[in-house]
Formats: structure tokens, sequence, C-alpha cells
């Protein structure tokens, strides 16, 4: 069998631009993420990373450059293989959270029933609650669940913490590396929450103004700046 | 199509309450006019019956541009978008939705037009003998038809005014 490059990289940007009306949200941007790491997408309020997320999830596309998952152009096929957790509350709040598993899993080729009923339990999610009588924390818990009940090549989370209380948070983070199949996936996770997600990433890619401004394996990081993330950021941000 | 099938049930349980609403009250108002039917002349029973049929394409005008602009606002559009599904199936799926509802409102308001029809018919008001049922059952398909079909158009133009109101940032 023949590996391809795509094989390695399942999510590639080559000198990706993007623009909204009146602002350049992306510009010049590249990278490759290979299989097998949980990369920390990182940088201050409005540096693109939701952008970046959007454009690999296939809901955005890029005004100039190349995005390739998976070695095609985002779209329904690559959607199918992509598992995205948008930032925002994109939950219906009438459906309970079983009922949300099930209207989910039926789009989803990947989707392991096992799986979603073992989350179930580790998050500790109540299946007959309507997802609107949920806390935001547990609400965060079940978009978790649905990202990480699929065995997707690659992850996105966008802002996987914002708004979540600290008891809250650990369980976050502890699903996000119970879910993790390092073998088979990638994960990227955006948030400028650093002190609880420090310990879950193998490399970090700073974002700030829309650019990269850092992308490095942690272990090089610790070895050449001698510090925490929080202590290089403070230093490479602007 | 079982994807397609599950968002036509999605779509349904969230308009359901709106259509619930909608035939309720057209059933009441049609309700009122018979009752007041012996009371007011036959061609307002007719002219108010078919005010009321004629609601169902605002209704739908109304519903099509709620129900785009609902879920744009509401991040809802975040899941739906990334289903790996056809666009064409989230819009379809709305629009069938609102129209069924339509197609409901419709024949409840058009049991209220035949009524009234064959009471002027009785009457001999329209010149058609008494007995000229298939005349009577033509004008309220023809009038139930007109209204599921602007009702059709209405939805659809309230969508792509939600649309345009989503893209253009209000």
């Amino acid at each position: 069998m023949v590996m391809t490059m795509t094989d390695n990289f399942p999510l590639i940007f080559q000198d990706v631009y993007k623009q909204y009306p009146g602002v350049q949200a992306l510009e010049e941007v590249s990278f490759s993420i290979p299989t097998g790491q949980i990369v920390g997408l990182v940088g201050p309020n409005g540096s693109g990373k939701s952008t970046l997320m959007k454009l690999a999830a296939g809901l955005l596309r890029p005004s100039r450059g190349e995005v390739r998952v998976l070695g095609r152009t985002p779209g329904r096929w690559t959607k199918a293989r992509v598992a995205f957790m948008p930032e925002v509350d994109h939950l219906y709040p009438w459906m309970t959270v079983g009922q949300t598993i099930d209207f989910v899993s039926t789009f989803f080729p990947d989707w392991e029933s096992d799986r979603a009923r073992e989350l179930l339990d580790l998050l500790e999610l109540p299946a007959h609650r309507p997802v609107g009588k949920l806390s935001k924390g547990q609400r965060a818990r079940v978009r978790l669940l649905l990202t990480f009940a699929r065995s997707a090549t690659l992850v996105l989370l966008d802002e996987p913490l914002s708004g979540i209380d600290p008891p809250s948070r650990t369980r976050v983070v502890n699903g996000i590396l119970s879910g993790f199949r390092p073998e088979s996936q990638s994960v990227i996770v955006s948030t400028h929450e650093i002190f609880e997600t420090e310990s879950l990433f193998d490399r970090v890619i700073v974002l700030s103004g829309g650019r990269v401004s850092l992308d490095a394996e942690m272990d090089q990081l610790r070895a050449g700046y001698g510090r925490s993330l929080r202590g290089v950021l403070e230093e490479v941000l602007p | 199509m079982a994807g397609y099938m599950r968002l036509l049930r999605k779509e349904w349980r969230q308009v359901l309450p709106a259509i619930g609403l909608l035939v309720g009250a057209g059933s009441l108002a049609m309700l009122l006019l018979l009752g007041a039917a012996s009371r007011l002349p036959s061609g307002l029973t007719l002219m108010l019956q078919l005010f009321v049929l004629g609601l169902a394409p605002v209704w739908a005008l109304w519903q099509g541009y709620n129900s785009f602009r609902h879920e744009w606002s509401g991040n809802q559009s975040y899941l739906l978008l990334s289903l790996p599904v056809p666009g064409w199936w989230l819009i379809t799926t709305k629009l069938l939705v609102i129209w069924a509802g339509v197609v409901l409102y419709g024949m409840v308001a058009g049991m209220g037009v035949l009524y009234a029809l064959q009471r002027i018919a009785l009457q001999e008001q329209l010149g058609l003998p008494p007995a000229d049922v298939m005349g009577i059952a033509a004008l309220t398909v023809h009038s139930v038809g007109r209204a599921i079909v602007y009702g059709l158009l209405a939805c659809m133009a309230g969508a792509v005014i939600a649309q345009w109101m989503w893209l253009s940032g209000r």
C-alpha cells in the first residue's frame, strides 16, 4: 500500500488567507498536522482561531490559498470524516440528550454507539433531560460526546472550555484525553485557556493578528524556553 | 434517505407548535363564522372565509423567514452545516414542513369556504342549481389550491429574505 503525504497529514493549510468584509481574519497561514498529535491552537481573542477551525471543518472557504483535509478540499466528503465541536452552543434546547445523540448519529457512518454510551457514563450526562435544562458545563460535555463518539480522523475542538466552571473543565479535559485515539486521529484544540489544556498538547501553534507567530513541539518549546506555555506566550505575543 | 427523513422529523417537531397554533386559530375562526353565518349575508360569510384562507400565505411567509432566521441566530446552523448532507436537504426539509402546515390549514379553512359556497348555492345567488355539488367542490378546490401554491411561494420568499438579511449582517 502506497502511503501519501495526506495519509500522514490529515490537515494541511497552504498560504491561506481569509477575509471578511473589512476584516483580514487570516494571513499567509501555512502548517500541516500529522496523525497522532494533539495540537493546541492558541492566541488572543480575534486572532483567527475560530476562522481557522471553520475553514478546516468546511464551514467557510478560504479567500486565497488552499486547505486540504485528508487530501481533499473541505466539503461533504470531509465533513463525514471530521468531527467539529464549535465554540458556540449549537444544540437544540428542546431535544433531550438522548434525542440529540440519536439525531446526530444518523448522519455519520463512523458513529460508535457503544462509545457514545461509555462517554455518556464517563461524562455523567443525563440522557433523558432536555438540553435546554442542562448547565453550560453539561452542554459542553454533550458537545464533546458528539465529537468523540465518532472515529473521525480529524477532531476540531473550538474553545472547549469556554465559559465552563473549574470542576467541569477537569471533566472536559479528561473527556478529551479519554476520547483521543493517537493511532488514527489528530486533534486540534483551539483555546485561550492555556493553564488547563497545556498538558494535553504535543504541539502548539500560536496565532496573532491572523498570522502564525509560533509553531513548535511542546518538548522543544519547554527545552528552548525553559518555562510554561503561558510564559512563552507572554514573550511571543505582542 | 434516512438522513433526509431524520431532518424532516426534526423540522416537523420544531414547527409543530406553530402549525398547531395556526390550525387551531383557523378552526376557531371557522367555527365563529359558521356560528354567525345565519346572521350574516351569505356573500359576507364567503368573503370572511376566503380572508381566513388567505392568511395561509401570510403565515407561510412569516414562518419561512422565522424558521431560517431562528436557526442562524440560535447557532444551530453550525450543527446543520457540519452534517455531511447536501445543502438542498436542509432547505427543502424546512420548506416542506412549512408547506405541510399550509396544506393542513388550507384544508381546515377550505371547509369553511365549502360551507359558505354551499349556502350561497342553496340560495341560488351564484345562479347554481342547489344540487351542483361538483361546481361548489371545484370552486373550493380552486381557492384552497391557490392558497397552497401561494403558501409555497411565500415560505420560499421568507427563506430568501432571512438568508439575505443574514448575508447582509442585519
